[in-house]
């Protein structure tokens, strides 16, 4: 291995001393927290919530049960995505886990097709509640995208795009609070818009790899 | 260790290894490190069974693992505060590993060089993100077979571009009228015996007339690389004309 070896030589030579790496599972929750409460501090900023929808959590437990799967989904993905930036942190399991959890939370509103949690109403109907959720997941993506970038993704796009899942449902969920409830109008004007900062945060990731020199 | 043998004569079933010849020998032999084949002094032989052995070679082969496994995690934990000498003797251990590991999946192909290269300097990059706690070979090889995929990658696409531009070549060749060094070089055949990696540099900035920036991202090279091959092709050629005598 002889023709390694000047590269080994140039590689250790000057060896800078690394920081410990973080926690990973810590520094996902922190993110996790802060976009949280970014999303649900502005949100309420903008335009206060649906007048009842908390008591509507603890008056109804299928609507506790659905808002709960949601947090547990996106709280699993943001782990998941965060995990993914680090090598050989991320597990196959894990990842499945996160990928049924999302299911299940958005099974249920399809579900509501045919048996709503609650009743359909058009109470506290937010007039621009699509660009809301867009708008919202923008500045935790871009956080997200921040920390990771200091980490080392083997696939930064899928990384971002885990992030983007996971930034682009925090509003989405927190408008089945803040919006009006109907399961159509959850999944076109929340579920969807959030689903699509998967492109966006794809598209931030893809564009931030071009600019990196090899 | 000796209730672990049994006589040869009781052994049912065919034996994975030759059987000793000088049955008579008092003593023992070492065969895989820690396991041994008895000969008593009554003549007898007796030997380990299939099943022992092949236990005594899987737990030689998880120890060795251990071994390594911790060894290398204080190696780089050693290397993340700095230790140069430790990270140099890392980097060298895991060269041949990274090799076997390339061999044994691909077989021993010219790109395996590039790779072990991408796989040290990824390494490199990536020291920060070990966590002493955490296992290091999934780490490693997670870093291993995501270099290995993309240089496969680079190659697939290099060959591509390759293909594409030698039928380009021959299209020109044909309908264009180009200058007469360059016909002369193509219709003596001289290309030919470059090496690729020599006629597709040349091929792409002396005839198709693609810059250096342009020919560096077509084969996902360094424009300095494009340059060095340019020049040694070109010197290649010009030994290979005045043998010639073109």
């Amino acid at each position: 291995m002889n023709k390694h070896e000047s590269l080994i030589s140039n590689l250790s030579s000057n060896l800078a001393p690394v920081s410990p790496p973080p926690n990973i599972n810590r520094l996902a929750l922190g993110w996790f927290a802060l976009a949280a409460i970014f999303v649900v501090a502005v949100t309420q900023l903008i335009d206060p919530i649906r007048p009842g929808a908390l008591s509507q959590l603890g008056a109804e437990p299928r609507f506790l049960l659905e808002t709960m799967s949601g947090v547990a989904a996106i709280l699993w993905f943001s782990l998941l995505a965060f995990r993914s930036a680090i090598p050989a942190a991320l597990t196959r399991q894990f990842a499945v886990a996160g990928l049924v959890l999302m299911a299940i939370w958005l099974a249920q509103y399809v579900i509501g097709f045919i048996s709503p949690t609650l009743e359909p109403s058009g109470l506290g109907k937010r007039k621009f509640c699509y660009l809301e959720t867009m708008v919202y997941s923008i500045p935790p993506i871009l956080a997200g995208l921040f920390f990771v970038r200091r980490l080392y993704p083997l696939r930064p796009v899928r990384t971002a795009m885990s992030i983007g899942l996971t930034a682009g449902m925090m509003p989405a969920l927190f408008m089945q609070l803040a919006c009006m409830y109907e399961p159509s109008h959850i999944l076109a004007f929340h579920i969807l818009p959030g689903l699509l900062m998967v492109g966006v945060a794809a598209g931030i990731a893809a564009w931030w790899q071009l600019r990196q020199p090899d | 260790m000796l209730q672990n043998f049994v006589n040869i004569s009781a052994v049912e079933g065919p034996v994975a290894w030759n059987r000793p010849k000088a049955k008579t020998m008092t003593g023992r032999a070492t065969l895989l490190g820690s396991f041994s084949i008895a000969v008593n002094h009554h003549g007898s032989t007796t030997i380990p069974n299939e099943a022992i052995l092949t236990k005594t070679v899987e737990k030689n082969i998880t120890s060795k693992h251990e071994s390594d496994e911790l060894r290398w995690s204080k190696l780089m934990a050693s290397a993340q505060t700095g230790d140069e000498a430790d990270y140099r003797q890392l980097l060298t251990e895991l060269t041949d590993v990274i090799y076997n590991f390339l061999c044994s999946r691909f077989g021993k192909h010219h790109f395996i060089e590039d790779c072990v290269q991408e796989t040290l300097i990824a390494i490199h990059q990536a020291r920060h993100t070990y966590d002493q706690h955490r296992p290091f070979r999934p780490w490693l090889f997670a870093i291993v077979r995501h270099k290995a995929i993309d240089t496969l990658r680079k190659q697939t696409s290099r060959k591509k571009v390759t293909n594409q531009y030698r039928g380009e070549q021959e299209i020109l060749s044909q309908v264009t009228q180009q200058n007469e060094a360059d016909n002369e070089i193509i219709r003596s055949h001289l290309l030919d015996s470059l090496s690729e990696q020599h006629r597709e540099v040349l091929v792409l900035t002396k005839i198709i007339g693609f810059s250096v920036a342009e020919t560096a991202e077509k084969l996902s090279i360094s424009e300095s690389l494009v340059k060095v091959r340019v020049h040694r092709a070109i010197n290649k050629l010009k030994k290979m004309m005045e043998a010639n005598q073109l």
